[in-house]
């Protein structure tokens, strides 16, 4: 059959967020679906949910309660939810009881009830709650009618009469007695909640959806007064995809690190800022997100340690302000610790604010107060959920960095405690060093996929305007870091009467070769602004460089040689 | 509740049980016209409600209703007799032991009781549509469902 004789099934969005992603775009219109879960996990209000938000007038609801919930109490509890439109009841939504006809006479009599009801209302959703009064209806007493006929003759009228159907029950056990459901259902919701220490985890399975492909595994959801919201398990794979990286470079904003890293992150990479507590890793941090912001770049800090506003307040004393930021837009500073957070969860957090602001930078501060934000059972697979997460947002082009802290130990050059390493594109490492006697500072760029960088041990400092890299560190052979044989490098200058910050650029273009202005403030990662243009006007009075003015603008050459 | 702060048609459980046992000094007459009054509406509210409530979950509520309705006659000093009231089935009985002004105020307070406690339960806007087929002559909320183009 070609594509255009095939008949189009139309999909009803449920009004769930995040439950048509996972059905794979919605619920078959005519489907008839079993939602299935332990008492509690939330099915009444999943259906109250869809209920509410596809019934009309025209085209009502019936919603039959068998032994189940008193109906008296569904709605009486039901009406405290935001979906809930009391206007609706009676009206496009319909309740009627079949609890005494079921036991006093039996499935044929329940069918006969519906199949009634069905053709005087013209339902276009039907609801049997619950289904497991029905099995058991079935099971106590020798009806006239089984239950394999009960769901078989409940199917084919409700799906002729053009009806929508969910039966709300149990979980099915894999005896023979569900079969029938399991073979008639044309979708199967599970839903769950697990208890683990004191968390409460809630979870959804899609189990089948006939002639669709739903979103495998188990997804997290959360109720809220707003009903149910589903946070989708996106497979690493599926973003991994459509991941488009980005060919730029993203200034750290610390000045000196770029010259190390090549002139920033690259656009899109997964940085992980390595460290013992004190080094430095939030005000990094904070410096990538500010120098974002100077450039027009909109960023989103995940903070779970600390509140937002004592992280707003520590960077407004190094001159940052990040509430100034987020008042024109610019950020987003997002608290999460719940202390039962799914990382599908905390993913939805972090890509709503991404969306929000159209973030292209992103800080997590920290990995530890992440991991201690999950509900224990997340802990568990920790690596895989934070995977997923960084692929999911990297995916998108957007620069991740994590933070991490770490014990340091002068015989071991670990970079996390979780053997992570290999979620990063680049790796920066903070440490304490001895140098000559003192306890200094230095970082370490690890590892940075596909591009060149220092691998050298550099001292910094944080100073009254953040951090600031210094000098490189020289080992004596044989010796460790934090020996006290590590001195620094001489600071004789190899260009004479130029500045330190002069002589990266210098080096830089030497590099480069021949470079407009925005070519060297990239990769220097100075802004191309009055600091860059009178470093760039020393060196060409020094005749360091010259300036070419041709067609296409000014350009500026080195005239001296590369010197180490 | 203060006046003028209901936004659309809300009476009362009162207002409601008037409507329903509604009762005019008619003379000398007896109860018998009432109580048939009576039984009418409590048909019609059995019907009604059955569909929601099924009819076990009608004559529970209605049971627990009867009760509240007697302490709140006895606060008034009208206890003697009134368990005769309690059901349909007693009330054609019981008017014998009551002249008709006396029968109306038992049974306006059982309705009204059972009203109120259904509301107590399910609030006044969902009781009254639940209870609107056996009392056409409300006036609808002013609140209408929402528009098909919202939904299907």
């Amino acid at each position: 059959m070609s594509k255009k004789q095939q008949v189009a099934i139309r999909l009803l969005s449920t009004g769930v967020p995040g439950l048509d992603e996972v059905l794979g775009g919605g619920l078959p219109e005519y489907s008839f679906n079993f939602i299935a879960g332990t008492p509690g996990a939330g099915k009444t209000t999943l259906i109250h949910q869809i209920m509410f938000t596809l019934a009309t007038p025209k085209h009502p609801a019936l919603y039959f309660t068998v032994m189940g919930e008193p109906p008296l109490k569904i709605l009486r509890h039901q009406q405290q939810m935001d979906f809930f439109e009391s206007s609706m009841v009676g009206d496009s939504i319909h309740f009627i009881d079949l609890s005494e006809i079921v036991l006093e006479q039996g499935l044929g009599a329940a069918l006969a009830r519906i199949v009634q009801q069905v053709e005087e209302r013209n339902p276009a959703l039907v609801i049997v709650d619950s289904f497991q009064a029905i099995v058991r209806a079935a099971t106590l007493k020798d009806h006239e009618l089984d239950l394999q006929s009960f769901i078989q003759r409940l199917a084919i009228h409700l799906t002729n009469w053009q009806a929508t159907t969910f039966l709300v029950g149990e979980p099915l056990s894999n005896n023979a007695q569900n079969s029938p459901l399991r073979t008639v259902a044309d979708s199967i919701i599970e839903l769950s909640q697990n208890i683990h220490r004191n968390s409460v985890v809630r979870k959804l399975q899609v189990v089948k959806v006939r002639g669709q492909a739903p979103m495998p595994g188990l997804h997290t959801f959360r109720i809220s007064g707003a009903g149910l919201q589903i946070f989708p398990r996106i497979p690493a794979t599926a973003t991994q995809k459509h991941r488009a990286r980005p060919h730029n470079r993203m200034a750290t904003g610390v000045a000196g690190l770029d010259d190390l890293i090549g002139g920033g992150f690259p656009g899109g990479d997964a940085v992980i800022v390595s460290g013992p507590t004190g080094a430095g890793k939030s005000l990094l941090a904070t410096q990538f997100i500010a120098a974002g912001a100077a450039v027009g770049e909109t960023g989103v800090i995940a903070v779970f340690e600390e509140h937002p506003e004592e992280y707003v307040r520590r960077a407004s004393e190094l001159g940052i302000d990040l509430a100034e930021m987020e008042r024109q837009n610019m950020l987003k500073v997002i608290y999460i610790r719940p202390l039962d957070l799914s990382p599908d969860e905390t993913l939805h957090e972090i890509q709503a604010a991404v969306a929000l602001i159209g973030a292209r930078r992103v800080v997590i501060d920290s990995m530890t107060g992440f991991e201690l934000a999950l509900a224990p059972t997340f802990r568990e697979d920790f690596r895989e959920s934070l995977y997923r997460m960084v692929v999911a947002l990297t995916g998108t082009g957007v620069t991740v960095l994590l933070t991490m802290e770490i014990q340091q130990s002068y015989t071991d050059l670990r970079i996390s405690a979780y053997l992570i390493s290999f979620l990063a594109d680049t790796i920066i490492l903070l440490r304490y060093a001895e140098v000559a006697g003192e306890l200094r500072r230095n970082l370490s760029v690890i590892k940075m996929r596909n591009s060149a960088h220092s691998k050298g041990f550099t001292l910094y400092e944080i100073t009254a305007q953040g951090m600031v890299v210094r000098h490189t560190l020289e080992m004596q052979p044989g010796s460790g870091i934090g020996s006290s044989a590590t001195r620094e490098r001489s600071r004789q200058p190899i260009y004479p009467g130029l500045t330190e910050e002069e002589t990266v650029l210098l080096q830089a273009l030497i590099k480069l070769g021949k470079a407009p202005l925005e070519g060297l403030a990239q990769r220097v990662g100075l802004p191309d602004g009055p600091l860059l243009r009178t470093a760039l006007d020393r060196l060409v009075s020094l005749s360091y460089a010259i300036r070419l003015h041709d067609e296409v603008g000014t350009l500026y050459q080195p005239m001296a040689q590369l010197m180490e | 509740m203060e006046e003028g702060s209901r936004q659309s048609f809300q009476p009362t459980p009162e207002e409601l049980a008037h409507r329903l046992v509604g009762y005019e000094a008619e003379g000398s007459r007896g109860p018998e016209a009432l109580i048939a009054k009576a039984e009418k509406a409590f048909d019609r509210l059995h019907t009604t409600l059955s569909v929601f409530l099924g009819s076990k979950g009608f004559e529970s509520l209605w049971a627990r209703a009867m009760l509240l309705a007697q302490q709140t006659l006895q606060a008034e000093g009208l206890e003697e007799g009134t368990a005769l009231f309690t059901s349909p089935e007693r009330w054609a009985d019981a008017a014998g032991t009551r002249d008709a002004a006396q029968a109306h105020i038992i049974l306006h307070a059982q309705f009204a009781s059972f009203l109120s406690l259904l509301f107590t339960f399910i609030g006044e806007e969902i009781g009254l549509r639940l209870i609107r087929p056996a009392l056409p002559d409300i006036p609808p909320h002013e609140e209408d469902s929402p528009t098909e183009d919202a939904r299907l």
